[in-house]
């Protein structure tokens, strides 16, 4: 099945460059705010849009997405507020692949199906629900089923220590899973503990061998999914590295949110995303 | 496509590991580990003379002008720490990680640690970051501290454990001082520990003479203590009561995961108070009646009962909720101090 995030992410290739994945955040004072912060990621070339849901409890992130989380919830702005804004993005960027990252706690918050349903109003493309247990409780919730359902792509975030895991371990074996049911891409964490602003990283060979494997397993499995490298990516050395590695697409958040926080202009913001999107090319 | 498919992970609904599968297996060999060092005579030695030197068995009951209702001053429930401190010894993790709500509870699990020489970080909540005496002693100790973040982000200080051991889970591992954070198996090893206190607490009131008890009521913030007391006498002839009580008006009640474990919250849009996942179920089985007291009824009620030492705030609740409700029949109502710490 080819949805906007293959569709967009081939057509990177195609264009010789890797994909970059940004993530909008919700402002606390006004949703007419995050909306043109998400014009001016789309305007200054971000090609797949996250859209951040903040968590009540967001212990899979680091400060600046911790900060992200709390505001908007502290001024009292509800989840339904965030999927209006997706709406309405949705309905000015048709043809821009948008991603809902969130935990899986926001769904259970919400209810599942409220939230499958608010996602499909707002048409989105996947989601990007780092600890939603899917193998280890056989997806007892059935979130990768409805996903499959509706034709959305779940998103599945591969470790380093999974991907370069020993043949014959459980690790190898969930990484078969994984390989062979990631839809749109996988992640591959740039981090340990998969926390998004990380200052620890992989090295460029660390990074590249763990694509490599996830690639290989990922043909053996005969999926032919994309890859994504999430996790501590800011500026040139991490692209580069990123390109080095054979991955397809990057995700950033913390780094520009980081500058939105400290009360920079969307000009500046601009002129970082679009230096960001210079150094994707091959 | 099921690695592992286990209802001990869950506690009807609520419990399990909602933790990215790529850090489930490490929850799976910690399990396996506790599973396997906890038969050993060397832990169960060692566990017996920890509890001996830090874990307070003096229950202190006292009849009330309405002779039907006794009530017990209880000391805290420290097993699930005096338990979780040791198997970091016994499993040689390199490092242990606690977050501390309660000056006491942090000092504790301070000394605990220093006793066994293992290495402890402390995430301390803001409620408590500031006491100067406190942070030296802590210190003094060896503990790493850690308290900026609870400080300037969120007031969790359990989360940034439980991020802590996340970005290194097969090395750490989690003291847990309640049973309503972090994911299989930590949670159902807090409660397995605590779940010791209700037997001591039965045995106290046997050499008591005390018998016939119909009803008991007590303070409920996160639950870990109740659980503890309501597993012991969970049967048909007793009732069940938890009192609730808020100093933050209009929280709401939400289903939430808190570090891995799905259970229920209370929040508004600034605090939540998380309880325990089994606590939770037994809400939802009808095991336990659950009561909230208004704060602002609590403090008038304070006056009623002062010439007591220092209460929690759920405890003046509980004991105005006996004043209240059903004097007829034989209740024993618990009752404990307040601690230097958080507020919610």
């Amino acid at each position: 099945m080819s949805n906007r995030i293959e569709a967009t992410i081939k057509r990177a290739q195609d264009e010789g460059r890797v994909a970059f994945v940004g993530l909008v955040p919700i402002d606390p004072n006004s949703m007419k705010r995050t909306r043109e912060v998400a014009d001016v990621m789309i305007a200054s070339g971000v090609d797949i849009i996250m859209a951040h849901i903040p968590n009540w409890f967001p212990w899979m992130e680091g400060d600046v997405l911790q900060k992200a989380a709390r505001a908007p919830r502290n001024a009292g702005i509800t989840r339904e507020d965030v999927f209006a804004f997706i709406k309405s993005l949705r309905a000015g960027y048709p043809n821009v692949p948008i991603i809902d990252m969130t935990l899986y706690d926001t769904a259970m918050t919400m209810g599942q199906d409220n939230f499958l349903r608010l996602s499909e109003e707002a048409d989105i493309d996947g989601f990007d629900l780092p600890n939603y247990p899917l193998f280890y409780t056989g997806d007892k919730m059935g979130l990768f089923k409805e996903c499959l359902k509706r034709e959305r792509h779940l998103i599945l975030a591969i470790s380093y220590e999974l991907a370069t895991s020993e043949e014959g371990t459980e690790e190898y074996r969930l990484l078969c899973q994984m390989a062979r049911d990631a839809r749109g891409f996988a992640f591959v964490m740039n981090a340990p503990g998969g926390q998004s602003g990380s200052s620890e990283k992989l090295s460029s060979e660390q990074l590249t061998a763990a694509v490599d494997r996830v690639k290989n397993v990922m043909r053996q499995q005969g999926n032919d999914c994309y890859i994504s490298i999430v996790c501590g990516i800011s500026g040139k050395e991490d692209i580069d590295k990123v390109k080095k590695s054979g991955a397809h697409c990057f995700m950033i958040g913390s780094a520009y949110i980081k500058y939105l926080q400290e009360g920079r202009s969307l000009e500046y913001i601009s002129d970082y995303l679009k230096g960001i999107h210079e150094m994707c090319k091959y | 496509m099921e690695i592992k498919r286990d209802d001990r992970l869950w506690y009807g609904r609520y419990g399990g590991c909602f933790i990215a599968d790529a850090f489930t297996l490490a929850c799976d060999r910690y399990y396996d580990q506790y599973c396997e060092v906890i038969k050993s005579d060397s832990f169960l030695n060692e566990y017996e003379a920890l509890k001996l030197q830090y874990a307070d068995k003096s229950f202190v009951f006292n009849t009330s002008e309405n002779k039907n209702l006794i009530i017990c001053s209880a000391p805290e429930n420290v097993y699930s720490i005096l338990g979780t401190a040791l198997l970091a010894k016994k499993l040689k993790k390199e490092q242990a990680l606690c977050g501390a709500r309660y000056a006491d509870e942090a000092l504790l699990c301070a000394r605990v640690c220093a006793e066994l020489g293992v290495s402890l970080k402390l995430f301390l909540s803001s409620d408590i970051s500031g006491i100067s005496s406190l942070m030296t002693d802590l210190q003094s100790l060896g503990a790493q501290i850690e308290a900026t973040m609870c400080s300037e982000l969120f007031n969790l200080p359990e989360m940034y454990a439980f991020q802590a051991w996340v970005a290194s889970p097969d090395l750490g591992i989690l003291i847990n001082c309640r049973n309503n954070v972090g994911a299989f198996p930590q949670t159902n090893i807090s409660t397995d520990f605590s779940k010791e206190y209700g037997s001591k607490l039965k045995e106290a009131l046997e050499k008591n003479g005390t018998d016939g008890i119909e009803r008991i009521v007590v303070p409920c913030v996160s639950g870990s203590f109740a659980l503890s007391v309501f597993k012991a006498f969970n049967s048909k002839n007793v009732e069940l009561i938890s009192v609730e009580c808020d100093v933050v008006t209009n929280l709401k009640e939400e289903l939430d995961s808190y570090c891995g474990t799905f259970t229920k919250v209370m929040r508004n849009n600034r605090y939540d108070r998380v309880l325990a996942p089994e606590l939770a179920d037994m809400f939802d089985n009808g095991d336990i009646t659950r009561e909230y007291a208004g704060y602002e009824d609590v403090i008038k009620a304070q006056n009623a009962y002062g010439d007591r030492t220092a209460l929690s705030l759920q405890s003046y609740a509980a004991l105005d909720y006996c004043a209240k409700n059903g004097k007829e029949k034989k209740t024993l109502c618990l009752v404990r101090d307040q601690r230097w710490g958080a507020i919610l």
